[in-house]
């Protein structure tokens, strides 16, 4: 994790430092935020903008903005901390539910066959100031909507549906600086041919990694589908695929992966 | 005298069966309290983790009554009763007492059925009638509601046996099902759209279940349609408004009218319009 003084840092995340009465701000993708620094208080200002064709913005930071009360952000808190420290942390966080990715059309696993497939994830932006440190609050970058996935509207999970596509090749990946990248291999060890309609990839068991090109990885993940059902074992590699070597872990799973996890993972459109 | 009198009276005593089968069902008793308590502690073990807490309860209240009944049973044996007596003597207790408590037994029992069927929970969101409020309790007689407006209400279990209960908090999902009409005029499938744009911006409108929509007929004034969006529970109040302000500046964006009801007047044959003519005020004023 690299550490930033008032040049312009190589990534929007990592350790910044903040002066008594200095206001920082942040634009990543749609999502506008600033931080403040008073004596015993910390402010925190944010909001996202509406997302047009041009998502692609990249992000920016300004440690010399106007001082926060001339800013009109949706969402404005204070927090009141002793903490000492003029440290504050924004870093990377992936989602605290699983995401929903569809591919660009419904694609077909022949029976013992397996398929590898790229997808990319909402990020949230975890703020957290002082020496402990302490943790203020969770931005999302651009909250997703909510979903449903499950058989039935009695039984399945809640999770957010991510607006971009799963995609075969990893050129076709947006390559975004506020989106994370999974490399999912789809292995199909069932009789019949599986239809990936919709992907459940939970990413609370995932951690993320830095690049040196300014991008964010998470692990490969595997799911072996072994039954002929929409159910699959998750397994979580070691670290991201071949195609981000140099990769440096930022941030850990909210969630402990299990030994040996079976996971809704393939759903078809239901009414 | 009087002294030795009863000192001889208390031997006389102590020396018939009678205070040794006193003791005896003193310590009947005892030792089924003791087991009833052990029991019931038992139960409680049991059903701590398996079932609710008015499972538990229920078991081992029990457990506590049965044992004790058994062994005060024993004890009454015991001190010369004749059971068959003692059967038939509860037998017009319990029908005397039944009739007495007629409502509070009726209670009691759908109580125990309510608590074995278990359509809600503490907790949850529940209709009855037309009260709508949170379960506080569910008790053997009745349960409570806290209404919205904090009111506290107490329903009987009959009731609840007898009425349709509706619980809101069943499923982690809702629908919205929201009635909207549109002028004559409109294009349908741009209305559809509009709508569809709309449950699609707002994060709260799931995207699967996908929205519903439903062509319900041609009404009075308006084109009536349905449009269900779908949402997690706890988001049910939050996503009626925001949706249905969205969905009016939407309108409004795209100039889709909303119509108020229409009348129109027809003079019966095939017909002249109305001949209206404008009378000035002054003319009013001079008759």
């Amino acid at each position: 994790m690299s550490e930033h003084h008032n040049q312009r840092p190589s990534t929007w995340w990592g350790q910044f430092h903040l002066d008594q009465g200095q206001t920082c701000r942040w634009e990543i993708g749609p999502l506008k935020l600033a931080i403040h620094r008073q004596a015993n208080e910390w402010q925190l200002a944010y909001e996202q903008t509406e997302v047009t064709g041009s998502e692609a913005t990249e992000w920016n930071y300004n440690p010399t903005a106007p001082d926060i009360s001339e800013l009109t952000y949706k969402n404005t808190e204070r927090y009141i901390t002793q903490q000492p420290g003029n440290t504050v942390r924004v870093m990377p966080i992936l989602a605290d539910r699983s995401i929903i990715t569809r591919p660009l059309t419904p694609l077909y696993v022949p029976a013992g066959e397996k398929m590898t497939i790229f997808v990319s994830s909402p990020l949230w932006v975890r703020i957290e100031v002082g020496d402990l440190p302490v943790k203020l609050q969770e931005v999302p970058i651009l909250r997703p909507s909510d979903t449903w996935f499950g058989p039935s509207t009695m039984e399945g999970e809640l999770c957010y549906a991510s607006r971009t596509y799963a995609r075969l090749n990893l050129e076709n990946i947006p390559k975004r600086t506020h989106r994370a990248i999974t490399q999912i291999i789809i292995d199909n060890k069932g009789v019949t041919q599986l239809l990936v309609e919709r992907l459940n990839l939970p990413v609370p068991y995932l951690s993320l990694f830095e690049t040196s090109d300014g991008l964010l990885w998470t692990e490969a993940v595997t799911m072996t589908r072994t039954r002929d059902t929409g159910m699959a074992g998750f397994e979580v590699e070691k670290r991201p695929p071949i195609e981000a070597l140099d990769a440096k872990l930022v941030s850990k799973p909210r969630e402990k992966p299990g030994q040996s996890m079976v996971i809704r993972a393939f759903g078809a459109l239901f009414r | 005298m009087e002294i030795i009198s009863s000192a001889f009276d208390f031997a006389q005593i102590m020396s018939s069966g009678l205070a040794l089968s006193l003791l005896r069902a003193l310590v009947i008793v005892v030792i089924g309290y003791v087991l009833a308590r052990i029991a019931s502690l038992a139960m409680q073990r049991v059903f701590k983790e398996a079932a609710n807490r008015h499972h538990a309860l229920l078991f081992e209240r029990g457990a506590y009554y049965l044992v004790v009944g058994l062994f005060v049973f024993a004890a009454m044996v015991e001190l010369g009763f004749n059971p068959g007596v003692l059967l038939g003597a509860a037998g017009i207790l319990t029908i005397a007492i039944g009739f007495a408590s007629q409502t509070s037994m009726s209670n009691l029992i759908s109580g125990l059925f309510l608590i074995g069927e278990q359509p809600f929970g503490i907790g949850d969101l529940i209709q009855v009638g037309d009260t709508i409020g949170e379960v506080l309790s569910i008790d053997l007689l009745s349960i409570k509601l806290r209404k919205f407006d904090n009111t506290y209400v107490r329903i009987p279990n009959e009731t609840l046996l007898k009425a349709e209960v509706s619980t809101f908090t069943k499923f982690p999902i809702r629908r919205i099902d929201l009635q909207i009409g549109v002028a004559y005029k409109e294009d349908i499938a741009k209305v559809r759209e509009v709508l569809q744009e709309t449950a699609n911006k707002n994060p709260l409108c799931l995207e699967e279940p996908q929205p519903l929509f439903i062509f319900r007929g041609f009404g009075d004034s308006a084109i009536d349609l349905q449009f269900s969006v779908w949402v997690r529970r706890e988001e049910y109040l939050t996503l009626l408004n925001n949706i249905q302000m969205e969905i009016k500046v939407a309108f409004e964006k795209y100039g889709i009218e909303i119509p108020f009801p229409h009348r129109t007047l027809y003079t019966g044959s095939v017909t002249e319009p109305f001949p209206v003519t404008l009378v000035p005020d002054y003319i009013k004023g001079a008759e």
